[in-house]
């Protein structure tokens, strides 16, 4: 069966550009036209019909089908290599443990983070070094982008409609990072999450904007996460207390001193889990004072366990910055993570 | 002059080719982005003739900021329209739908309030 969409003729690319913004179809950035050709390369290239279905949104039931996909992200400037990434995104987003209708409609404002690992990102000329957290190269912008557009297109998610964001966050134009596996002596985001080595695959986590950290003044491992587990503190006073995914980016020139030490992302994630707390009655500090009530002594912790911690080596060759990235809110949403063009009959992860 | 009637409209029908294949190159099939989907027809739900001896159901999304409001509309149904009950309940989820176990007891509701609030 060919592709089913709608189709539409315009005059020329200025025509199109209009045609789609008039229509709310964009994220207000031009767009590449979805033509019949160019959205049938990416399907031909995924080796998947039209009709394939990827999944269904669990709250509204609404079918995600592999041709709507690929329209979105031949918008998004995808290619069609990058297609099934896209693919396995959205796989991961439609799982029910994801919560893809509260992420996406809440005024809490997070976005989709997407970190892809494995030999993927060196077909797809994939950069986790400069600029990890921005527009680091080609492909991970417009698989990021690609996911924004899905998320306005076949959720209905636009500012004002589905999405009632307060805020939002620039991660919503895109917010894909590619892990740097081959200057880490660690186990890659995805092989920690249970992903075989030398496999492919796509994390997504609903994710609130990334808080950078800086610390250039210590080499022991503990003081270095110390200065991560602050801002962890931090987004539990400010932000929201409860217990959820947390993502942390550490760069090159820090895991140097964890390399030296012999941390391993294990010995991270129980450092972590035994510091990144705080009592209610820090919340007087910050002006919460109102809710800490008669709990004031209750600890919270960060994570509800120790692999609640995503791990990820990403960032340029200097620089003693590292990122945190909280959860949208505590658990209602588990970030989840999927093998990229494996078998279409397996359950993901 | 027939024959000049049909040369002159060639003349305005007639495009020179290269102009016509730049015209056709240009113009652009693209495809719809957005789900498609047949939009589900929703009918108003049948409106109760009388509030007196009703049991009424509210249920909130599960925020602090729905409280005041349902606790004044509560009162109003008791005090003003004479109804038998009132039943709040509160979402364990407000980011996801109703839990089943709700749904379920609503069925025994005469009408059902639902609200969000931050």
């Amino acid at each position: 069966m060919g592709l089913r969409s709608k189709r539409y003729e315009v005059n020329d690319l200025q025509a199109a550009q209009e045609f789609y913004h008039s229509r709310n179809w964009t994220d207000g950035l031009p767009v590449v036209p979805p033509t019949p050709d160019a959205v049938q390369a990416c399907l031909d290239w995924a080796m998947m019909p039209a009709s394939h279905l990827v999944g269904i949104e669990p709250v509204r039931g609404r079918v995600i089908t592999a041709e709507k996909l690929a329209v979105n992200a031949v918008m998004a400037g995808c290619l069609p290599m990058h297609f099934p990434v896209v693919v396995a995104a959205a796989t991961a987003m439609l799982q029910e443990k994801f919560l893809l209708h509260g992420a996406t409609a809440s005024t809490g404002g997070c976005a989709v983070l997407v970190v892809i690992n494995g030999p993927i990102r060196t077909e797809l000329g994939m950069d986790g070094t400069f600029n990890a957290l921005a527009s680091s190269d080609r492909s991970t912008s417009v698989i990021g982008r690609s996911i924004r557009l899905i998320l306005c297109n076949l959720l209905d998610a636009r500012p004002g409609d589905l999405d009632r964001s307060t805020l939002g966050h620039p991660g919503k134009f895109s917010y894909c990072i590619a892990e740097d596996e081959e200057n880490s002596f660690w186990l890659s985001l995805s092989e920690d999450r249970g992903i075989p080595k030398d496999v492919s695959a796509v994390t997504v986590m609903a994710a609130g904007s990334p808080r950078q950290i800086m610390n250039e003044w210590t080499t022991e491992p503990s003081e270095i996460l110390d200065t991560f587990i602050s801002e962890m503190q931090a987004n539990m006073k400010h932000y929201s207390i409860w217990a959820g995914n947390y993502a942390i980016v550490i760069p090159p020139q820090l895991r140097s001193h964890f390399k030296a030490s012999g941390w391993s992302k294990a010995d991270i994630k129980r450092y972590v889990h035994t510091k990144a707390r705080i009592h209610r009655s820090e919340w007087a500090n910050c002006g919460k004072g109102a809710v800490v009530l008669d709990r004031g002594d209750r600890e919270y912790t960060a994570l509800s366990n120790e692999d609640s911690l995503l791990i990820i080596a990403a960032g340029g060759p200097a620089g003693g910055f590292g990122a945190v990235i909280p959860p949208w809110l505590g658990q209602k949403s588990a970030a989840v993570t999927v093998a990229i063009g494996a078998c279409l009959d397996c359950g993901p992860i | 002059m027939d024959n000049d009637y049909v040369s002159h409209n060639s003349l305005k029908d007639t495009k020179v080719p290269e102009q016509q294949q730049l015209e056709d190159a240009m113009s652009l099939e693209i495809l719809d982005p957005t789900h498609e989907t047949d939009i589900r027809n929703f009918t108003l739900a049948r409106r109760l003739e009388r509030l007196h001896g009703v049991t009424i159901g509210i249920v909130s999304n599960g925020k602090i900021g729905t409280e005041p409001f349902f606790d004044a509309l509560e009162a109003n149904f008791v005090k003003e329209f004479d109804v038998a009950k009132v039943v709040r309940r509160s979402k364990s989820n407000y980011s996801a739908p109703a839990d089943t176990y709700l749904m379920e007891e609503a069925k025994h509701w005469d009408a059902f309030i639902a609200g969000i609030g931050d």
